[in-house]
């Protein structure tokens, strides 16, 4: 029996129109069309769930979400949809847009031809501890006394301080490597120490007349700290972390 | 199209899934272990508290706000909240790692 087609959603762009130069194959070898929503437009395409829990196959779907989304974003200024958003039919999905009209348009001039790029930075937990003064650290004993309670704050502090001040070093190299691109991107967000290794996780939002200062950025970047430091660079990726919807 | 350049990459694979493996992405209401992924939700947020309690104390400490007497009795609430909380991760068979939520854009809890 033929399954229905359902409306499967991609993303939204700031058009509402589609280039006739763009032949996009969607998820599932369908169709893929724009649903205009004012200024805007809502790419879509239609659906039909064939092996909702075969893991390849959400992969393969994974992939092909990202790859329209990657296509566009080359022409347009593209707000990715999470992946496997689904309506019933077409009215229903521009029913759900159109109440968040405003919001979008708000996200599309502010990320105006803007694409992000993300960086990862891991250092050398080893050699950064043994450079943190341990003894200035806990060299003044601020806990007397040897109870059990207070042995084991002894511990726990000497934990925290450990802590704090990798968190300190880690801050102090996060915006050092930051300065290599502050002077020409639009927007930055940094994630310090996510595991002990991995002391800096950054996006950074740049306009697209600027990829090239930003890729020979990261190049000298690489050429002054390579030697210290291990850098994962990917992208440009749509501006996933700098979209704001008020709800 | 998008790139992906770094020179090492089983280290930042290793790196990534570490922060991948504290990020329960639902909780288990499963009818069979729906006690399970309560206790986890619950758990998740009295060490939060915990957590919260124990970095104020260090705080605290550090600025030599605290008595003699004070830091005696945190030391003491502290150990032994942390015993409680071992106690009840074995009875709901819950590991130290599985105790956080990722809140989406706000980051993870812990």
């Amino acid at each position: 029996m033929e399954i229905a087609a359902e409306i499967y959603v991609y993303c939204i762009i700031d058009d509402n129109t589609l280039d006739r130069n763009f032949t996009l194959e969607g998820i599932g070898g369908g169709e893929v069309f724009i649903l205009p929503l004012n200024y805007l437009g809502v790419i879509a395409g239609d659906f039909r769930v064939k092996k909702e829990n075969d893991p390849n196959y959400i992969k393969e779907c994974a992939m092909q979400h990202e790859k329209i989304i990657e296509s566009l974003m080359e022409k347009y200024t593209v707000l990715p949809v999470k992946f496997h958003t689904v309506f019933k039919d077409k009215i229903s999905a521009i029913n759900a847009f159109q109440k968040h009209y405003s919001d979008f348009e708000d996200n599309i001039k502010k990320l105006r031809n803007k694409i992000e790029y993300s960086l990862k930075v891991l250092w050398n937990l080893k050699e950064i501890q043994k450079d943190i003064d341990l003894n200035s650290l806990y060299g003044k004993s601020i806990i007397d006394g040897n109870s059990e309670s207070k042995n084991y704050l002894k511990l726990k502090f000497r934990k925290y301080k450990q802590r704090e001040s990798l968190k300190e070093s880690a801050k102090t190299r996060a915006d050092d490597i930051s300065k290599y691109f502050d002077s020409f991107i639009a927007d930055k967000k940094l994630h310090i120490l996510q595991t002990d290794n991995l002391f800096l996780s950054a996006v950074y939002l740049i306009d697209k007349k600027d990829i090239n200062s930003f890729k020979e950025a990261f190049d000298n970047l690489k050429k002054d700290m390579g030697g210290k430091y291990d850098f994962l660079l990917t992208g440009p990726w749509p501006p996933y972390n700098f979209i704001t919807l008020k709800r | 199209m998008s790139i992906v350049l770094t020179d090492s990459p089983d280290e930042f694979i290793k790196e990534i899934e570490k922060i991948q493996q504290t990020i329960p992405s639902r909780i288990n209401a499963d009818p069979d272990n729906v006690e399970k992924g309560l206790a986890k939700l619950v758990l998740t947020l009295v060490e939060l508290l915990r957590q919260l309690m124990e970095k104020q104390g260090m705080r605290r400490i550090d600025r030599g706000s605290l008595t003699d007497e004070e830091v005696e009795r945190l030391g003491i609430t502290l150990m032994k909240l942390e015993q409680k909380m071992e106690e009840l991760k074995k009875v709901f068979g819950i590991e130290k790692d599985e105790l956080n939520l990722n809140l989406g854009p706000l980051g993870d809890l812990m």
